[in-house]
């Protein structure tokens, strides 16, 4: 059977339990006789029956190498982190960290965008710091889907083959996982100050009444019959008057007076007096209208 | 008689002889030493002799990618190899020759 580490893990996690056993070894000679077990064991479909430090002691006995030097109690710190990084726990760590791996993948890709989108000066999301251009999820998602196919296919070719670009691989992470607090706090922030809420930006509200984003700037009232209605007070849900807020220094709009003086704004249609004068031309006018006909449902449905 | 001592000392030869029939890599010549009837043979014996042959000079080594997998190490035999695996052979055959001699004088005596 074959396959890759990622689809195997048991074989990963051996592979670096042997890896660290022979952590000793220069990097190249460790790294072809881990390849050549890696490939072997992959093709076999089965880890062997040794446990990882005999069969690393194996390999180095037939590989003509020197065993491995027991760990030294007064050896230099050196010695001591060399042991350490070789012990059974630390290899525990590694092939936990190599099963959560691609979880990595996704994390560094997302934050490669966000740094690259704020370095372009296109803030995150994509469209964020550009003054006359709306923000753009779709981008943004479209750039996070690249990225974290490339990232998860650079991931899956690391394990596939030699490490042949393994310190600048390790640099690379590095940084991104450096920047992945303040990415996330960025993130955060970003998510707090709406940009993440909505794909439309921010919007002054007009003010007075308005009807699918456009103001309204009169109403025209009719009984079901279609007959209009003139001087109709409107109120809303709660009580206020509704005002088109044509304002008082509209001077030809024949306004509504109170007996105590008080000017109403919510009596509708709106009249406008002819200019100059304080006659309305035409009180009647409305705009023309097709009466549906209309069924009553009854106030009071029940159920039988 | 234990058969791990005596793949021991003959492990180098049978690679050796595997490799020089048909170039392989590390599962291929281990499955081929197997199917020779050298059962017990280990895997990491297997990989850590032919990376010794390797950088002794029998045996030289290419990457051939595989389609379902990682990158394949495969090993072929050098002039170097080919002379060592005759020695091999020469050495084996003084010994079997021995070997088979004292071990069935034995069994006459036993008989």
């Amino acid at each position: 059977m074959n396959g890759t580490t990622l689809e195997r893990p048991d074989v990963a996690a051996y592979v670096d339990a042997v890896r660290s056993r022979l952590a000793d070894l220069p990097a190249e000679e460790r790294d072809d006789l881990v390849a050549d077990v890696e490939a072997s064991l992959l093709e076999s479909g089965e880890t062997p029956k040794l446990p990882p430090q005999e069969f690393a002691a194996e390999l180095r006995e037939a590989a003509g190498l020197d065993p491995a030097a027991p760990a030294s109690v007064e050896g230099s710190p050196l010695d001591s982190l060399r042991a350490w990084v070789s012990s059974e726990r630390v290899a525990s760590w590694r092939a936990t960290a190599g099963e959560l791996a691609p979880i990595w993948w996704l994390a560094r890709a997302y934050v490669a965008v966000v740094l690259l989108a704020v370095a372009s000066n296109q803030g995150w999301p994509i469209g964020a710091d550009q003054q006359y251009n709306e923000v753009s999820l779709e981008m943004s998602v479209f750039a996070l889907l690249i990225a974290a196919g490339f990232s998860i296919w650079l991931g899956l070719r690391g394990r596939r083959e030699a490490r042949s670009h393994r310190r600048l691989a390790v640099a690379a992470n590095a940084v991104l996982a450096l920047a992945l607090l303040p990415v996330a706090a960025f993130s955060l922030a970003q998510l707090d100050y709406g940009h993440l809420g909505s794909s439309a930006v921010y919007v002054e509200p007009v003010p007075g009444l308005v009807l699918d984003g456009a103001p309204i700037r009169n109403m025209y009232p009719y009984t079901r019959d279609g007959t209009p209605l003139f001087d109709v007070l409107l109120y809303d849900e709660t009580g206020r008057p509704l005002d088109v807020l044509t304002g008082p220094d509209d001077m030809s709009r024949r306004i509504l007076d109170t007996v105590n003086g008080t000017q109403l704004f919510n009596s509708f249609p709106i009249r406008y007096f002819e200019a100059g004068t304080t006659t309305v031309a035409r009180p009647e006018l409305a705009p023309p209208i097709t009466v549906p006909k209309l069924v009553t449902p009854p106030l009071e449905v029940g159920l039988r | 008689m234990d058969r791990s001592q005596l793949l021991r000392g003959t492990l180098e030869a049978a690679v050796l002889a595997v490799v020089a029939e048909q170039d392989g890599y590390g599962y291929d010549v281990l499955r081929r030493l197997r199917a020779s009837g050298l059962q017990d043979v280990g895997d990491a014996s297997v990989y850590g002799t032919l990376r010794r042959l390797y950088k002794g000079g029998a045996l030289m080594s290419y990457v051939m990618p595989s389609d379902e997998g990682p990158h394949r190490r495969y090993y072929g035999i050098t002039d170097r190899g080919r002379e060592q695996l005759c020695d091999a052979r020469d050495t084996w055959a003084d010994f079997n020759r021995a070997m088979s001699t004292l071990l069935e004088t034995e069994l006459e005596v036993t008989a």
